[in-house]
């Protein structure tokens, strides 16, 4: 029986979703990169990784290459949470075709 | 009402998945040859390869040199699509030295390596040049098949081209071609060398550059 109040709410919104998901492609992304591959506004981005930040799943990374350069990627409790929330999906699946 | 409740979570969740998968794969994603470095590259190959074929001023030239005249070509190539890259990267403000050029570099390096080993061979010794440009050919379409976890469809496809048509002259040319022309050998494979790279490098490099930017086009508009 899936216990529906265990689905991380911080991860279920689409646009969120999304983020997590290419965050946990590779180990860093660019601002502008994650822009481009989602199709966000940059103020739709910046407030979703805003709320994953708090929510301690993403880690921030400024430097000063040619130009100031923010990078994103995924913390251990980030990863642990995507995880657990793609089990709770495909277990939800398992359940209705059950 | 529990039920109904149940079936509208497990589509949201499937629906969750495929965003999941679909934006996984659209991720690692990588070109490694642009469409119009692979036009100019077909296109120079064509060229080049006119210019040892038809009598002219340049066809002795280009005959006697077979194998410096496509590493001229191969660089010219590799710098045009270094720039098409690097200008794509740029226009969408990313790092040209991205992970996925890293990874891409990285799975395509033991075949150049190879071709690299087996030119510097070949080239020593007079009428291989049919069967270095086979060897160019097999190692190419290997390179462009050890992407093929995080390539586009059409690099598969040209890599496979590569590959098949490499297999196919080796399956033909053994002593027959030598025969053929048992005096000048030599001269003979050279031409034959030129066929063979204007038909792969040049017509199927134009075709994909061609096709590739044709869709992407389309898609733009559509």
């Amino acid at each position: 029986m899936v216990d529906f109040n265990k689905l991380d709410r911080t991860i279920h919104e689409k646009g969120r979703l999304a983020i997590m998901t290419l965050l946990a492609t590779r180990s860093r992304w660019p601002f502008q990169e994650l822009k481009n591959a989602l199709q966000m506004s940059d103020g739709n981005l910046v407030t979703h990784l805003r709320t994953l930040h708090q929510a301690g799943y993403v880690a921030v990374t400024k430097e000063m290459l040619d130009r100031p350069l923010t990078s994103y990627s995924m913390t251990e409790r980030g990863r642990t949470a995507f995880k657990l929330y793609i089990e709770m999906l495909e277990e939800i699946v398992k359940l209705g075709r059950g | 009402m529990c039920h109904k409740a149940l079936t509208m979570n497990r589509s949201a969740a499937e629906e969750h998945l495929r965003i999941i998968r679909e934006l996984m794969e659209r991720a690692t994603i990588y070109r490694a040859v642009s469409a119009p470095a692979a036009l100019f590259c077909g296109l120079v190959a064509l060229l080049v390869s006119g210019l040892a074929l038809i009598p002219g001023p340049f066809q002795a030239l280009f005959q006697h040199n077979f194998v410096l005249v496509w590493i001229v070509v191969c660089l010219l190539s590799a710098t045009a699509n270094t720039f098409f890259i690097f200008r794509s990267t740029e226009r969408r403000q990313e790092r040209f030295a991205s992970y996925r050029l890293r990874t891409a570099l990285l799975a395509i390096a033991p075949a150049f390596i190879v071709a690299i080993a087996l030119t510097f061979f070949l080239a020593r010794a007079a009428g291989t040049e049919l069967f270095i440009a086979v060897c160019w050919m097999a190692l190419y379409g290997l390179a462009l098949l050890s992407t093929m976890t995080f390539a586009p469809r059409s690099i598969v496809i040209l890599g496979w081209a590569f590959i098949l048509t490499s297999v196919l002259i080796l399956c033909v040319m053994t002593p027959v071609l030598v025969v053929t022309v048992p005096d000048r050998p030599s001269l003979m494979l050279e031409q034959l060398g030129y066929f063979a790279m204007a038909g792969s490098f040049g017509l199927y490099h134009t075709i994909y550059g061609v096709l590739v930017m044709f869709s992407a086009r389309q898609n733009e508009h559509g």
